[in-house]
């Protein structure tokens, strides 16, 4: 799939021209969304932003495989169909080095919007240049420990725990901790200790990029030098590579986020690293009565967690009227007012006081932990071959975690791989 | 005592005409339009994507020029990957081809053995066709969920562990081969029976009369009857084999490691993750070669053996 | 009578593997997604996933659309198929030059074509549309429909054709009226096949159509979502794509089955 919406964008490509109408005296925004609760929250509420501001907006709903291409096909046109982007963190590398959004921060002056309402991790991820402005953050999805509270409160499994360890059994606190939990229970209590998706790509190397920050480590330092292969980085592999061998359930290797969440809901997992908001999917009475009430949230234990995100831009080859509409939805959408009413609908927050607001707390407790989550994550390395070095590292990450060469030659491998992309 | 198929019969000049000319005219009066009709829609695109191979096309730089010359082909064939995807895409579709036919044709000699019974057989062996190669793909992932999946649960309820079909090296590259051919024989048996049916029955009779067993009318009769069909048939599923993409993509995504990664894999890598198109068409073009040597010298062999 | 045995065996030994899966896929088509991978054959009742496709994913008209797309585009490559197929055969049109490179374009893998198909259809206005994606699968599947046919014209006895010109019948009448009939089986196994393709094929409509134009496999690919396979409704529209092509080999069976003439030589 994401094969054919690459073609999709090449077509595009190809064709030289793309615009349909921007010479409209009243502009019209379009935009391509991902097919999610997200946007449909946000779809539900653009009557309002018509009603204030007299501009339509239209919401083009596909799948996350199809989305780049199709955007890619119209943003290298001479005019964009889209004039409203919804950008991926993934992204966020390729988009501003090929020129195709316009900076915000003539934009942000004018209008006097306060930008240090949001979170700073969900804008760093998605701006790389200190001096510009290109992606406003939308929702984030940033990765946590859902573990099981019921077996962490259960006095049979802390006996044994305290036997087997001589540890007490309780949140871990540090990576080493929660592989040897989850080994432990996987061991003693026959449901696996980690639900892990090992599938090359996207699934597991978003997973070990969990592993490898709690661990201390990073991909990049400050100054875009590789330093994934370090003692940090060892540990991470080896913790990771343990765990899906020890601790994950029975074909980890091929499983996916669906092969997971499914586990995780049927009960047959302690724990799964991934999306904070999969909390109200699984601890839900009517989807997965076997764990509703028993699950909980924790920031990834060892302090730091993957984060991702989405945001919003306004590409360069479009009409400036379209700019400026584009911009006044942008505001709207991501103001203090609107994004607390989204978040009511089990929006995923960006803005701090969000997280803060009242009547949120009151309806998801658990949203504290969350901007915790949030307020710690760190990312992937965003550059132009971002999706590639996913690949590359996934398949490092999945031959490993086979059995197939060594943990030294993996992280070299991984490290070197990087390095190569980041000059190209 | 078997009629000639050759085109020679037909040769037999009217009386009183220029035979051979008007023979060759005729022959391309039958063929042109469809010939026509294909340059023209399919023309263009084969042409384009062989010029894609050679320029320096990328989704950074969406521009034909420079010409590239053999770069892109020298970048894609000093490329380790590249050659171990080509093997195991070689070593996927011979596998896969053998097993489709030879089960194919056991089940299409069977069924035109019964008469009765035969279209609701018909019915349902046909099944697999009819679902696409992703659906395929997502329906024996569930099936073979290795912790939530009814096989394994069957199996463990028969007292037999259970099996990681799709996450170990080893077994992911064979299970993968397993549902290809579930899904391809159904074709397979479709042509099959099409072309036994057609089969003349004298030749049959001729044989029984002269006492020969089921098993020397299959080899002797059939079998070389059947050749034109079932060459056409191995090297249409020659060709889907080598080109597979869906099944390792909606399965496996290729992995795990690398044990499932084909050639049409190993293109839209370097097409669409490495944005260099041109490198993913010459990857495609190299596949190509790969298709037609192998289809060539499978015709051959099929010659050799007349 | 062991033998009756034996042959019937086997084939409803086959029969279950390849039906086992689909009716594993039918089983979860009418469960509640929630349930569909519990192990118990019935874990409840719901006729949501069906309700969903047709409600949420406007699957009627992806069905719509497939069916005309699949029909025409074998209704419009069949003519073509077999006059080519036959020339191909019988005269030996172009040597082996020209069916080899006939068959050659089927070599590239579909995602190096797709990119300028949509730049020839963008041109001639035709993306977006079903007549556009007709005219596409009807030139994606002509090499192999012709080649197909090619092989079933080479297995029909040349002598027939002979004695019909002989009697004074033109090559196109000997074609028309001896020859296509006799291939009835292989021009029945052609057509299933040709409308298969097109009912399957993923890249080209992907590509091609837009979302009101889209075909089935498009349809069901959307379901993988990013929060998890929604395979409950995958099984519903895969119970439902199936239908049509159990309709049309039942139909096809006569054709297949029929006692052929060769008797008329004589």
């Amino acid at each position: 799939m994401l094969l054919k919406n690459k073609i999709l964008c090449l077509s595009g490509l190809v064709m030289l021209s793309a615009a349909m109408g921007a010479q409209a005296k009243e502009v019209v925004l379009r935009a391509l969304m991902e097919d999610v609760p997200e946007t449909h929250i946000i779809e539900q509420m653009l009557p309002q932003f018509e009603q204030e501001t007299g501009i339509k907006v239209q919401f083009e709903k596909i799948g996350y495989g199809d989305m780049h291409d199709k955007l890619v096909a119209q943003l290298i046109a001479p005019q964009s169909y889209y004039n409203l982007l919804e950008v991926d963190f993934l992204w966020a590398g390729e988009f501003p080095t090929a020129n195709w959004l316009t900076d915000l921060t003539p934009l942000v002056k004018k209008s006097k919007f306060d930008t240090r309402a949001f979170i700073p991790s969900t804008v760093s991820l998605l701006n790389h240049d200190p001096e510009k402005l290109y992606i406003l953050p939308m929702y984030n999805y940033s990765m946590g420990l859902i573990y099981r509270t019921d077996l962490l409160t259960d006095k049979t499994v802390a006996q044994l725990y305290q036997d087997a360890t001589q540890k007490t059994l309780a949140l871990p606190k540090t990576l080493e901790d929660y592989v040897t939990l989850a080994k432990f229970i996987k061991q003693k209590q026959g449901i696996a200790g980690a639900a892990m998706q090992g599938q090359r790509g996207d699934p597991n190397s978003m997973e070990f990029s969990n592993y490898l920050f709690a661990a201390g480590g990073e991909y990049l330092d400050g100054k875009n030098q590789v330093v994934l292969n370090s003692p940090a980085g060892k540990q991470a592999l080896t913790l990771y590579v343990d765990a899906i061998k020890n601790a994950a359930q029975d074909g980890a290797l091929s499983a996916t986020l669906d092969d997971t969440m499914r586990l995780m809901c049927s009960g047959k997992a302690f724990s799964m690293i991934t999306y904070w908001w999969m909390l109200p999917q699984l601890d839900n009475q009517k989807a997965c009565p076997a764990v509703a009430g028993k699950l909980a949230l924790a920031p990834m234990p060892g302090g730091h967690g993957e984060s991702g995100g989405w945001g919003w831009g306004i590409p360069k080859n479009v009409s400036p009227e379209e700019k400026q509409a584009a911009w006044t939805f942008i505001q709207w959408v991501q103001s203090k007012h609107v994004e607390t009413e989204r978040a009511l609908q089990g929006h995923a927050p960006v803005r701090a006081d969000v997280y803060k607001d009242p009547a949120v707390l009151a309806k998801f407790p658990y949203y504290q932990t969350a901007e915790q989550v949030v307020a710690t994550g760190k990312s992937f390395p965003i550059f132009t071959y971002s999706a590639q070095y996913e690949d590359v590292l996934g398949t490092q990450l999945s031959q490993v975690a086979g059995g197939n060469g060594s943990i030294d030659a993996a992280l070299a491998e991984s490290a070197t791989q990087l390095e190569k992309l980041l000059k190209k | 005592m078997l009629t000639k198929t050759s085109a020679v019969c037909l040769r037999k000049p009217k009386p009183g005409v220029a035979g051979f000319d008007r023979f060759r005219l005729t022959g391309w009066a039958f063929a042109s339009p469809g010939l026509l009709a294909l340059a023209v829609v399919l023309g263009f695109p084969v042409i384009y994507a062989l010029m894609l191979a050679f320029s320096s096309f990328t989704l950074m730089r969406p521009a034909l020029a420079p010409f590239a010359g053999i770069d892109n082909f020298t970048s894609v064939l000093s490329d380790k990957a590249f050659w171990s995807a080509a093997w195991l895409t070689v070593k996927y579709s011979l596998i896969t081809v053998a097993g489709e036919f030879i089960v194919g044709l056991g089940i299409a000699l069977m069924l035109n053995r019964v008469v009765k019974t035969r279209p609701l057989y018909f019915a349902l062996l046909t099944i697999p066709m009819a679902m696409s190669p992703v659906c395929v793909g997502l329906i024996w992932r569930m099936l073979l969920q290795p912790n939530l999946g009814i096989v394994n649960h069957l199996l463990e309820s028969w007292g037999w562990p259970r099996v990681d079909w799709l996450g170990s090296p080893t077994l992911a590259f064979l299970t993968m081969a397993f549902i290809d051919i579930w899904q391809q024989m159904s074709f397979v048996v479709l042509i099959l029976a099409a072309g036994l049916a057609a089969l003349p029955r004298e030749p049959y009779e001729a044989a029984e009369m002269d006492g020969a067993r089921h098993w020397q009318q299959f080899w002797y009769i059939t079998l070389p009857m059947l050749r034109p069909v079932a060459a056409i048939t191995v090297v249409i599923q020659l060709i889907n084999e080598l080109r597979t993409y869906d099944l390792p993509y909606v399965l496996t995504r290729g992995g795990p490691g690398t044990a499932t990664e084909v050639l049409s894999f190993f293109a839209y890598r370097r097409a669409f993750l490495g944005l260099s198109i041109n490198e993913g068409a010459a990857a495609a073009l190299a596949l190509l070669l790969i298709v037609l040597a192998m289809t060539v010298v499978f015709f051959a062999m099929l010659e050799r053996r007349r | 009578m062991l033998r009756k045995i034996a042959l019937h065996f086997g084939l409803i030994l086959a029969c279950v593997v390849v039906v086992l899966p689909p009716l594993w896929a039918l089983r979860t088509s009418l469960v509640p997604e929630s349930l569909a991978y519990s192990t118990d054959i019935f874990p409840g009742w719901s006729w949501e996933n069906y309700q969903g496709l047709i409600t949420k994913n406007d699957f009627l008209t992806h069905y719509g659309n497939s069916l005309i797309v699949s029909l025409c585009s074998v209704a419009v490559a069949m003519p073509f198929a077999a006059a080519t197929g036959y020339a191909f055969a019988r005269f030996k049109t172009g040597g082996p030059a020209a069916r080899f490179i006939m068959l050659a374009t089927q070599m590239l893998p579909a995602v190096a074509l797709v990119l300028p198909a949509f730049a020839l259809l963008r041109a001639m206005g035709l993306t977006n549309s079903l007549v556009g994606l007709t005219l596409v699968y009807a030139a994606l599947n002509l090499p192999f429909l012709t080649w197909i046919l090619m092989s079933f014209f080479e297995g029909i006895p040349v002598d027939l054709e002979w004695a019909a010109m002989t009697d004074g019948a033109s090559a196109w009448g000997a074609f028309r009226y001896i020859v296509l009939p006799v291939s009835l089986p292989g021009l029945a196994a052609a057509a299933v096949l040709g409308f298969i393709l097109s009912w399957n094929e993923f890249l080209f409509a992907l590509v091609l159509s837009g979302p009101q134009t889209a075909t089935i496999p498009v349809a069901l690919a959307a379901l993988q979502t990013s929060n998890g396979v929604q395979i409950g409704k995958v099984s519903a529209g895969v119970v439902l794509a199936i239908l049509p092509l159990i309709i049309a080999s039942h139909f096809i069976q006569r054709y297949i089955v029929k006692g052929l003439t060769f008797g008329s030589v004589k």
